[in-house]
């Protein structure tokens, strides 16, 4: 019997878990579909169009590029939510030429130029977005307000302060934190409803695709700077700190921009201080940066120090001496 | 008693705990299995190799020695089964080489008792006599491991019930069966290292057994049993050592430095025997399951080969497109089923088609599950870049060295990367090219 069968030398382990690149790409896709579909109610069916677009030409430069190269096309998904969080951080009055300018460095450039999946060291999405705005300053910081349900076919620009521009002045109403919370007011096109992002954090963190590390420390440093800042030497209002957390994209950049696995750290402590950088650039952008914002600069200037963490940090391995608290060993 | 977690490991996912139901073995008695031939290779341990005392022609009693080196670290070599030397040769060996091994045919004989060890040893040459290595997978002989330097103080001995690869019942069988002698295998390792306390770690998902060393253990003072989450890899022992004393084996040095001695129970269990019964190691229990008519925990003398392991069981189920030597993790794939089991070996299992769940690798996305799960704590992913660009240098500062060979990062890893597969590799180039550069001073 036995020596007919052709049996195969594999090395162990024989066993392989459930989880597959696509499924964990899938979920992604599954928590941003809510805030998708809500930016569509606010601001009118037009962002949908931005989506789409963004999503085909995102797919297509991915196609091309591995015919190009003669690599063996996976479809995995990736691409498909860089593009659909570049979008997000677009102004809902984009035109439509934005998504392909976006989506297209975000694929070619940041991805594929530096060997594609997972060898990119910046967050493509935030790079694409980092272009636009490079090009067209104006426009990208044109800001609608949201005039549900599903507007106008094309948002409205208002030059109306953001929440964030308003805090400068003025202390926030409960009512309009409120709104600030349920998205109700102006901003990108996938920040603004605070309530859904948290909810896409949970359910990614119940997945167990995203560690709540990155966005809890980021959000904390924020808030300690916020109180610290935003007042006169101190002991801000609860409100403006609030309205911190809620405004600006902090949150969807929290939650999904700054967990990039690509571009954050490979260990945990290296996360952490990766994490408490951005915290801390956010609150230098916030208050002594040309614009209110910097949530995303924030994310791609730590993104450029990753490397730099992962170099210098490296774990405790078992049964080694320890030097620094936490675990952590500086490599040689 | 407290049970800690050790860093690092993971839970199976669900498809790997439905294998585990479907690959359970059923069956209310340990069966024997006696085979007209065993293959016997000379060398079944770590150490210095051994030599051949017989000759082809011989006439072999059941517990001879047939190989044995003078060398303090080795393990002598016994026949399993009384009959005649009737080739020597090479055969197959694990990971595809060869080794040598003497072909014993069995001759039914009622003047020919058992040889036993002599009675006047002391109970650690009683073990060296008996050719006990560790049965765990290690197989470090185990005369050595008792003797440890002088400044080392050992104060528990551990017995390691924790199987914590799937599909293998090998030890939880022993456990549930001769619970009284894998104690006073513990007892006699107490007795000749002084040791103070015993402590067993069973794996939660083996309740029989727990019950039968916990009604055994009462009979004995300071001797603890333990239960332990069911979470891989358990097993490793520096991940029992962790969660029993909270204590990390130095990186370079031996575990026993923290003043335990860790044993497997299948190791106390032929400790036992060879000092009260003064028996040889000869036979051990081996779990044959996965795609095979019946899955069974076997006795088996040291020699059988696979194929006739495989037919007791009725031969496979289906079309068998890997076969393993070992658990599931951490075990080797067998290529030719003429390979002999030997004190190493603690399970066979077969995966037809239908169970070959190997996936093609895509590219790492960082996600950093491997470096969660690593129970040494390393950066598996960077080792595995590292070393598929050829940057050894950057591996070993990463001390790929450490690796366990667990397995962990692979099965988590959503790209399916090869990462435990290169890091072994990475870890052996590196070992070999520092004893190269030693040589060369
Ligand atoms: S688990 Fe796989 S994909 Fe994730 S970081 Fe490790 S090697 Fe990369
Ligand atoms: S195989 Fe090695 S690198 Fe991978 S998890 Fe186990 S010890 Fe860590």
């Amino acid at each position: 019997m036995a020596n007919k069968i052709s049996l195969q030398t594999a090395d162990s382990p024989h066993l392989f878990g459930d989880s597959t690149t696509r499924e964990i790409m899938k979920w992604v896709l599954i928590t941003l579909l809510p805030i998708i579909l809500i930016a569509g109610y606010f601001f009118g069916w037009y962002v949908y169009l931005l989506f789409l677009i963004a999503i085909i030409t995102a797919q297509l430069c991915e196609v091309i590029w591995f015919k190009l190269l003669k690599k063996e096309f996976t479809w995995d998904l990736s691409a498909i939510v860089t593009a659909v969080l570049m979008t997000m951080n677009l102004p809902p009055s984009a035109p439509w030429y934005f998504p392909v300018i976006g989506a297209v460095f975000a694929i070619i450039v940041v991805k594929e130029f530096f060997g594609g999946l997972g060898y990119n060291f910046l967050n493509p999405a935030l790079g694409g977005r980092a272009l636009l705005v490079g090009l067209f300053f104006q426009d990208m910081f044109k800001i609608s307000w949201p005039n549900p349900p599903f507007a106008n076919y094309s948002p409205d620009v208002v030059t109306k302060a953001t929440p964030l521009a308003q805090m400068k002045t003025e202390v926030l109403s409960t009512a309009e934190l409120w709104e600030n919370f349920l998205g109700l007011t102006g901003g990108r096109i996938g920040e603004t409803c605070s309530l859904l992002i948290i909810l896409a954090g949970f359910v990614l963190w119940r997945k167990n695709i995203i560690q709540l590390h990155i966005p809890f420390i980021i959000l904390t440093t924020v808030t300690i700077g916020a109180w610290f800042f935003a007042g006169d030497g101190g002991f801000a209002p609860w409100q403006t700190v609030i309205g911190h957390l809620l405004g600006g994209g902090l949150l969807l950049g929290a939650v999904f921009m700054a967990t990039d696995y690509a571009s954050s750290p490979s260990t945990k402590v290296g996360e952490c201080c990766y994490a408490f950088g951005i915290g801390c650039l956010i609150i230098v952008f916030r208050f002594w940066g040309a614009t209110n914002e910097g949530v995303s600069y924030a994310i791609l200037t730590m993104n450029c120090a990753t490397p730099l963490i992962d170099r210098i940090l490296r774990r405790r391995v078992l049964g080694e001496q320890a030097t620094l608290p936490l675990g952590i060993k500086l490599r040689r | 008693m407290k049970i800690n977690h050790f860093s690092g490991g993971f839970f199976f996912d669900s498809s790997t705990n439905k294998l585990k139901e479907l690959f359970k073995v059923h069956q209310k008695d340990i069966a024997y299995f006696e085979p007209q031939k065993v293959v016997i290779p000379f060398d079944q341990h770590i150490g210095a190799p051994n030599e051949l005392i017989v000759k082809v022609g011989d006439f072999v009693t059941k517990g001879e020695i047939i190989a044995k080196s003078s060398a303090d670290i080795s393990g002598h070599v016994h026949t399993s089964i009384t009959g005649q030397v009737i080739d020597i040769c090479d055969v197959p060996a694990l990971g595809g080489g060869k080794q040598t091994a003497a072909v014993i045919q069995h001759i039914p004989s009622k003047n020919h008792l058992e040889s036993l060890i002599d009675e006047n040893l002391s109970s650690e040459t009683k073990v060296r006599a008996a050719g006990i290595v560790g049965l765990g997978g290690a197989t470090f002989p185990t005369h050595v491991k008792l003797n440890p330097a002088d400044h080392i103080d050992v104060q528990t001995i551990i017995l390691n019930g924790a199987e914590c690869e799937p599909f293998i019942a090998s030890d939880d069988f022993l456990m549930q069966k001769e619970s009284r002698k894998i104690l006073r295998g513990g007892e006699i390792a107490r007795e000749i290292l002084a040791a103070k306390q015993i402590l067993i770690g069973i794996e939660e998902d083996k309740p029989k057994a727990i019950a039968a060393m916990k009604n055994a253990a009462i009979e004995i003072d300071n001797c603890h049993v333990v239960c332990l989450p069911v979470k891989y890899p358990q097993g490793g022992e520096g991940q029992l050592l962790e969660t029993l004393l909270r204590a990390e084996s130095p990186l370079e040095g031996r575990s026993v430095e923290t003043g335990a001695f860790t044993i497997n129970v299948a190791t106390a269990f032929a400790i036992a025997e060879s000092v009260d019964e003064r028996k040889s190691l000869t036979h051990r229990y081996v779990t044959i399951c996965g795609d095979v008519k019946t899955p069974q925990v076997i006795c088996f003398p040291l020699g059988t080969q696979v194929k006739d392991l495989i037919n007791y069981c009725g031969g496979f189920v289906g079309t068998p497109s890997r076969i393993i030597h070992g658990g599931p993790m951490m075990g080797k794939s067998v290529t030719d089923l003429s390979l002999p089991l030997t004190k190493a070996s603690n399970g066979i299992i077969v995966f037809n088609e239908a169970h070959d769940g190997k996936l093609p690798e895509s590219p790492c996305i960082r996600c950093n599950r491997c470096v969660e799960v690593c129970p040494v704590r390393l950066e598996p992913q960077n080792i595995d870049l590292a070393y598929r660009s050829g940057d050894l240098f950057t591996c070993d500062q990463l001390l790929a060295t450490a690796c366990i060979n667990c397995g962990c990062c692979t099965y988590v890893c959503p790209a399916k990367r090869n990462l435990a597969a290169t890091i072994t590799k990475a870890s052996s180039e590196i070992k070999a090219q520092k004893e190269a550069q030693e040589d060369g001073k």
